[in-house]
């Protein structure tokens, strides 16, 4: 990988090398929006009771037993600050789980797959996007590659190391699973060169060693390797057109949390929770905690407090905004009772870094020389403050990871990942629109044709009625002639 | 700045950069060469330098209160004191203040902001003010003093100069003639244009030699036609000592821009080469009007472009390969300036040209990934 930056964390800094279990919670808030905002439809009714694990919507599934409340707008944990509908589990306490049995061997693939939709199993590793769609779409390539990425490559980001450490068989346990399912030709296991605790636990297991099929790929510590189209890229040679996903090539790259959650959901657990790191803002303290999904993101704060003094401090210190995601890909957010979600990788408290005002960009190329993804970022800065679409493309907006290595170099202290976001957003919505746009033309013209079709249907039956009335007519005149004859004959007789 | 970035960042001091720290770092690698400057042409180096700084920071201050801009924000960067002073280095010393009022200008508001302030200009502001004042006041902008070692400083003369530079209203009197003198590069043309053509006369419309780039010289210098040699300017006097350790300055001051990473070698090397390789063909080509080879680079402006003016980020190619290919550029538009033009010395504009160049270079040399 060209680029990047290699980050790490301060010298003297601590990780609590436990993972601390949220307890239940009164209430949990459950967005009705897929990532992409799509409105998710459901057959679930106000005061209608559920079960743990039991699939409201596409992806949404209850972390508990309890009571739904009507859908009200409620703060999401995003970027854009925006608020959605969301639901209210009120929790009755019992956390009674849907009874789901875990999967036999011999159930096919497409079993498997309802199975992972039902369970609500998405991608931990921050685009939440369906696992399910994912593998489906690599099972239509016979020579597959699986790709489980370990990458955390962010500082302040333990999740997976933390997983790894301290349920290493079931890890292994899991990967093999998956292997055994997807039949890959290559099992490459990624993991970066500073987790060297996980390494160990996981190499030291019993299972692995009596059949290994993982193939370890050491990577040095460096930001944003762990990018998906990045990490496929350099591992296989592959190089993605725009707009073509890893599994559109047969290469299945999933985050080591998911391929947990793959193997609980076919075990019969549905993926209900996640790891999260909370740290301080300086990275000194770290802590894990295990958080249910639609869990407010005040009531994990409140318990890591709780678990670390250090957290605490820094908490009272900072007891208004919080930085959801690690320190370069998150994004800063009110303390509040928005909803943790499956993309939520951690969380860092204490004072969001004091945003100089950007000045004018003198193109110093900086940006270009950390980027991983090879591109020209001020170039793009320029076309997306114009919103010049064909100049985005011509630059290759849609190669950029949003890693955000450029705003880091920027001496301008330009916020240039924003201005990608917003592009991408702007690129997006233009390509719905002509979607869009191309639908309706569609309908429009298939529904002049179906108009002239039936006025030609008709004008060809009523010219068979026409015709088929003159021969009747005909008909009668023939009969009347041949009686008339008949008459004639008969006086004459 | 984000906090969890501190202990990267203290493992990588070039990557804490702010606009303003690369301005101040450009000036201070400027320093050595000027100070050099000033002690062989004298205190009229220094008083154009302030003096330059002071107007173009005024006419800044007037346009960013035109545009409705912060002030104290556009002020800040530093970056129209480094145009400044680098236009500034490009003129003869103690050059009167109407000239260095219309520079400013042309360099602030023309080279700057009519395009929209710092970072939306295609053309080298210190270029454009240069190029303004060298096509309007070719006498005042080429007549370089002859190099005397801290000569300047001690001379009554210069003194009254330098407060004539100030009072005057209008061009040079013809007391100052006798100790004008052309730059190297200005003798050696005159010379060989004369060699090569018997109708050449000493016009007083030659540019752009000299040390920082680009001066020139007045007609009424008496060098038409005259040896090189029999000028002082042959190798060990002082005229060649006093440019070919200026540019030795500038030299120093641009590997230390390299050394800091504020710059890249692709630019400078390539132009370098590129001038280098024109040379050697003009050498074969037409051997009677060329430099030895080694002070084709350290006589007139090419080191001190190479580093300082060609490198002007917001101007230049941002990709690699269209760097080297911008550089290269202006080392062979450079040197073909030197040998057709009507001026000595080709840097300002060749620049110019290629600055036109850097959006086309930009956008053709996209860096290339297989799809």
């Amino acid at each position: 990988m060209k680029g990047g930056l290699a980050l790490s964390r301060p010298a003297n800094s601590t990780i609590d090398d436990q993972i601390h279990t949220l307890p239940l919670q009164a209430t949990y808030y459950l967005p009705a929006v897929s990532y992409s905002r799509a409105v998710l439809h459901s057959q679930y009714e106000p005061g209608q009771s559920v079960l743990r694990g039991e699939s409201i919507a596409q992806g949404v599934i209850a972390p508990t037993s309890g009571t739904l409340r009507a859908q009200v707008n409620h703060a999401w944990p995003h970027p854009s600050h925006l608020e959605v509908p969301t639901w209210e589990l009120e929790a009755d306490g019992l956390d009674t789980a849907l009874p789901l049995a875990p999967l036999a061997q011999n159930v096919t693939t497409q079993d498997k797959l309802s199975r992972l939709t039902m369970a609500g199993v998405q991608g931990l590793g921050g685009a939440g996007f369906s696992t399910a769609k994912k593998i489906e779409r690599v099972l239509q390539h016979t020579e597959r590659t699986l790709i489980i990425n370990a990458v955390e490559c962010e500082p302040g980001v333990e999740c997976d190391r933390m997983l790894m450490q301290s349920h290493a068989s079931s890890v292994i346990e899991a990967c093999h699973a998956l292997v055994e399912w997807i039949q890959p030709t290559q099992t490459l296991f990624a993991i970066e060169d500073d987790k060297q605790s996980a390494i160990d636990a996981l190499t030291s297991d019993k299972t692995h060693q009596q059949n290994p099929v993982l193939t370890w790929v050491t990577l040095p510590a460096v930001y944003p390797s762990g990018a998906e189209s990045l990490l496929v890229q350099r591992l296989t040679g592959l190089h993605l057109a725009p707009n073509q996903r890893a599994a559109d090539a047969g290469v299945l790259c999933v985050n080591v949390g998911t391929v947990m959650a793959i193997y609980n959901a076919l075990n019969g657990n549905a993926a209900i929770d996640r790891l999260i790191s909370v740290s301080t803002q300086d990275l000194m303290h770290t802590t894990t905690l295990s958080v249910r999904f639609g869990t407010p993101l005040n009531a994990v704060l409140k318990f890591a407090a709780s678990q670390h003094t250090g957290l605490a401090e820094a908490l009272r210190l900072n007891p208004t905004a919080v930085q959801v995601g690690g320190p370069l890909s998150g994004f800063s957010r009110p303390i509040d009772n928005a909803p943790i979600l499956a993309g939520c990788n951690a969380l860092l408290i204490g004072p969001s870094h004091q945003s100089q005002p950007p000045s004018a960009c003198i193109r110093c190329a900086e940006c270009a020389t950390v980027c991983p993804a090879n591109l020209l970022p001020q170039e793009l800065y320029t076309a997306a403050r114009s919103d010049d679409h064909d100049v985005l493309k011509h630059y290759r907006l849609d190669a950029c990871v949003l890693c955000g290595c450029c705003d880091v170099v920027c001496p301008a202290h330009i916020p240039l990942t924003q201005w990608f976001r917003f592009a991408k957003g702007s690129v997006a919505e233009q390509a719905q629109n002509e979607a869009d746009a191309a639908l309706a033309r569609t309908r429009s013209e298939q529904h002049a044709a179906r108009v002239e079709q039936r006025a030609l249907e008709k004008a060809v039956a009523d010219e068979q009625r026409r015709s088929a009335a003159a021969a009747a007519k005909h008909a009668k005149a023939d009969i009347q002639a041949a009686l008339a004859r008949v008459k004639r004959k008969k006086p004459s007789a | 700045m984000i906090p969890a970035l501190q202990s990267y960042r203290q493992a990588n001091p070039a990557q804490r950069r702010d606009t303003t720290r690369i301005m101040t770092r450009v000036c201070w690698a400027l320093v050595p060469g000027t100070a050099l400057m000033a002690l062989w042409f004298g205190p009229g180096v220094v008083t154009n330098g302030l003096l330059l700084i002071l107007l173009c920071v005024l006419f800044e201050a007037g346009a960013l209160l035109l545009r409705q801009r912060s002030i104290r924000h556009g002020l800040n960067d530093g970056s129209i004191v480094l145009a400044a002073w680098l236009l500034a280095l490009c003129l003869p010393p103690a050059v009167p203040m109407f000239v260095l009022v219309i520079g400013a200008a042309a360099t602030t508001l023309l080279g700057k902001h009519v395009y929209g302030g710092l970072g939306q200009n295609p053309f080298n502001p210190a270029m454009v003010g240069y190029a303004v004042l060298l096509i309007s006041f070719p006498q005042n902008t080429t007549q370089w003093i002859e190099p005397q070692w801290l000569g300047g400083w001690f001379n009554p003369d210069t003194w009254e100069r330098v407060w004539s530079q100030i009072t005057a209203s209008s061009g040079v009197t013809s007391a100052w003639d006798a100790v004008t003198q052309a730059t190297p590069l200005d003798q050696f043309r005159t010379a060989t244009h004369a060699a090569s053509s018997a109708t050449t006369s000493a016009s007083g419309m030659s540019g752009m030699s000299g040390m920082s780039g680009m001066s020139g010289v007045s007609g009424v210098s008496g060098v038409s036609g005259v040896n090189g040699s029999n000028t002082g300017i042959g190798i060990g006097s002082a005229t060649s000592i006093a440019w070919i350790s200026l540019s030795a300055a500038w030299l120093a001051g641009g590997l230390y821009l390299l050394f800091v990473g504020l710059i890249r070698w692709h630019l400078p090397v390539a132009m370098l080469a590129a001038a280098t390789t024109t040379y050697i063909v003009y050498t074969v080509w037409m051997p009677d009007i060329t430099l030895p080879l080694p002070w084709v680079l350290f006589y007139g402006g090419l080191i001190f472009g190479a580093f300082f003016i060609a490198t002007d980020p917001v101007t230049a190619p941002s990709s690699r390969s269209a760097r080297l290919w911008y550089g290269a550029g202006i080392g062979i538009l450079c040197v073909v300036l030197r040998v057709h033009s009507n001026y000595p010395e080709g840097v300002a504009f060749a620049v110019l040209l290629m600055n036109a160049c850097a959006p086309l270079l930009d956008r053709v040399c996209v860096r290339d990934q297989p799809q």
